[in-house]
């Protein structure tokens, strides 16, 4: 009963890491650019099909390459989407315009991977690994879901240490903060802009490439991605790092526990605490 | 139409043998719907999609048939030529409607031939309505018929399917456990979806089917498309100890599935999960675990049977696939194939092709011998659907060319089909 709880525990947790992978793109870009991005579901998927497209072209490579070359490949994408389009969009006061930019966005990168890829569903193999586990104490734990919340939890800590420890951290908050005077400071507002719109979309490559490992991804599936990655946003408080592991974890669990009562609810009862959660937020007067 | 004179490319057989059938046929109304003498043959298919698998062989064998075609046809003295339009429904229920829209009221097609089974019933309302003459397979016949609110005594007007039925699937998975020593606790959890639902049905579907063989089955129910995490149907599955696993689900929710459950230490003696692993493809990704992983087999290169179209046999069928592409056959190739055979036999027998009526009355007469085996549409209990074989088998590692081999381990369903191999416990004997 109680190995039977804390598998139950342990696969949430893991299952909430890379939740919480899933939405800290957004969150990165929404608290600092302060722009909703809605192609993150596509850039999640589109993280994915590099990381299947490497493997299939270089065989050999070691897993740690595939992830690297995702993440540049996907950081790319960001940053020419930034560059060329976001961030002339930013220029109109009204929040509306850069959000219907990513929209248009996102219709064009789901539309270009599937007449390019195909519509199939993709999984990245990892061989032995997946069916790998570790006995502790008469517990059952998968080596895969334990990898993919390692690669998760260093992927938030290096997040953190670049944000709150370096020069250019310092330079991001100071333009989250307070544009116009980080602007006067001499921070080079657009070029770190588009280093942020890299580092999401980069961050959302390795959220794709730990989905692949688990499962499999189609181009259609982004929009449920961006679905979770909302969800992990606000619940973690608009623009939280810290909070959107958190997030992740909490609709991770809810998941895991859920699917233990009622087989079928899928993501149902995560919708579900995540409206509880506003519904008591509203209440309280802390929306926001 | 044997009485015509010139001999007909298509089926002998079956043209012979509808001779007097088609020769009533001759006096029906001939409305050409299509100008000039072009027959227009309409295709959907899951080309790409969640069931790609299903549809990998399908462009290849179209291009087979098209080369067949590209002369046209001699039929009843006269010349046609054939036009195919093929389209994808990338195993879409939404974009199967725009694409049967597309083939019967645009493109007005005399015979639709569909591979799909969404693409099947998103077509089949339309079909019947607008009359065209429309063919499918791919999808067990309860799977097609019921969800269509049709019933085996009434039909439908215009659309016809031959597959096997689901209740064999279920027969040939019984009669495989029943090969194997086991504490007979079956593990079951079932795809949300019509397929999936009907499997699930518990007077016709796999509780029945469980329970007349004495099996007692612990079922998880049924999950979500989207669902990757199944560690709680495992762990209910482990905490009773179940033997042997079954069910309905893709390989994309396989492979998590079996991933999960060896992390979770289930390690079951029997495994045979309907649609699962009806492909090689996905079981390289499995490693080593795949082997004696159980599916239903509705086709093999062994099948003693040939193409009325090609007068290949199943086998050179197979070894002309393997040859030009380099990849392992799949099941779907005889059916894909077999799909065009019964097709160009309705043709050959119909009195006039261009006319809905007539071709729909030679598809509902048909009788012919195809890759797959018998596709008899005449002599059947159920009204539009001619009833084929199925057999049960087992994936091995073999130490051949491909990775996993299909063996055919049960053929009491269809005594036809020869044995290859006795069925082994999980990992192999």
């Amino acid at each position: 009963m109680i190995a039977g709880l804390i598998e139950t525990l342990f696969q949430g947790i893991t299952l909430g890491g890379l939740y919480g992978m899933i939405g800290v793109g957004l969150a990165l870009n929404f608290g600092i650019l302060r722009v909703v991005n809605l192609a993150q579901g596509e850039l999640i998927t589109i993280g994915a099909f590099l990381a299947v497209g490497l493997v299939a072209l270089a065989p050999g490579l070691s897993f740690a390459a595939v992830l690297v070359g995702a993440f540049a490949g996907c950081a790319l994408i960001g940053a020419a989407m930034q560059a060329a389009a976001i961030e002339r969009a930013m220029a109109f006061r009204d929040p509306m315009v850069p959000m219907l930019v990513t929209f248009g966005l996102a219709v064009i990168l789901r539309n270009l991977l599937v007449e390019t890829m195909g519509a199939d569903l993709r999984g990245l193999d990892v061989g032995g690994l997946g069916q790998a586990r570790i006995d502790i104490a008469g517990l059952s734990l998968g080596v895969l879901p334990l990898v993919t919340l390692a690669i998760a939890l260093a992927a938030f800590g290096g997040l953190a240490a670049l944000i709150y420890r370096t020069a250019f951290g310092r330079q991001v908050r100071a333009l989250s903060d307070r544009p116009d005077i980080a602007a006067l400071m001499g921070v080079r507002v657009r070029r770190v802009h588009t280093l942020v719109a890299a580092l999401s979309a980069g961050l959302a490559a390795i959220a794709g490439v730990l989905l692949a490992m688990r499962a499999s991804v189609s181009p259609f599936s982004g929009v449920a991605h961006l679905l979770v990655a909302f969800e992990v946003v606000v619940l973690g408080g608009l623009g939280s790092i810290r909070g959107a592991l958190g997030a992740g974890m909490l609709l991770g669990l809810t998941q895991v526990v859920s699917s233990r009562f009622d087989g079928n609810a899928g993501l149902l009862y995560v919708h579900l605490v995540f409206f509880a959660v506003l519904v008591f937020r509203a209440m309280t007067g802390r929306l926001s | 139409m044997s009485g015509h004179g010139k001999p007909m490319v298509l089926n002998r057989r079956g043209v012979l043998r509808s001779g007097a059938a088609a020769s009533v046929g001759l006096f029906a109304p001939a409305i050409a719907r299509a100008a000039g003498s072009t027959i227009k043959i309409g295709y959907i298919g899951s080309l790409s999609g969640i069931r790609a698998a299903f549809g990998e062989t399908e462009s290849w064998t179209i291009e087979k048939i098209r080369a067949h075609l590209a002369a046209g046809l001699d039929h009843g003295g006269r010349h046609y030529d054939v036009e195919l339009v093929i389209r994808d429904n990338q195993s879409d229920i939404a974009r199967s409607a725009t694409v049967a829209q597309e083939l019967v009221l645009r493109e007005r097609c005399n015979l639709v031939l569909v591979q799909d089974g969404a693409g099947a019933i998103a077509i089949g309302e339309l079909a019947d309505a607008r009359g065209v003459p429309t063919i499918s397979t791919m999808l067990p016949w309860q799977g097609w018929m019921f969800p269509r609110g049709g019933n085996p005594g009434q039909g439908f007007p215009y659309t016809f399917h031959f597959f096997a039925g689901s209740d064999t699937v279920l027969t040939n998975f019984v009669q495989m456990f029943d090969m194997l020593e086991t504490n007979k606790k079956v593990g079951t959890l079932y795809l949300d979806n019509p397929a999936g639902q009907g499997l699930m049905h518990p007077e016709v579907g796999l509780p029945a089917a469980l329970a007349a063989g004495g099996y007692q089955e612990i079922t998880a129910g049924q999950f979500q498309e989207a669902t990757n995490d199944f560690s709680a149907a495992i762990a209910q599955f482990r905490d009773a100890g179940t033997d042997i696993l079954s069910g309905f689900m893709y390989p994309n929710h396989f492979i998590p599935f079996w991933n999960q459950a060896a992390q979770a230490g289930l390690t079951p003696k029997a495994c045979a999960m309907a649609a699962a692993f009806l492909f090689p493809g996905p079981l390289a990704a499995l490693g080593d675990t795949a082997d004696g992983l159980a599916t239903e087999v509705w086709w093999t290169p062994r099948f003693p049977f040939g193409s009325s179209i090609t007068g290949q046999s199943a086998a050179e069928l197979a070894a002309e696939w393997e040859a030009e592409t380099g990849q392992q056959w799949t099941q779907p190739l005889g059916y894909g194939h077999a799909l065009w055979e019964v097709g160009l036999a309705a043709i050959a027998r119909s009195a006039d092709p261009l006319d809905p009526e007539a071709l729909r009355d030679a598809i509902a007469g048909l009788s012919t011998e195809t890759v797959v085996g018998p596709v008899n549409f005449a002599q059947s209990p159920v009204k539009n659907v001619a009833i084929t074989g199925l057999v049960g088998g087992q994936w091995r590692r073999l130490g051949g060319s491909h990775p996993y081999e299909l063996q055919v381990v049960n053929n009491a369903t269809m005594p036809a089909i020869p044995l290859d191999a006795e069925m082994v416990p999980l990992g192999g004997a």
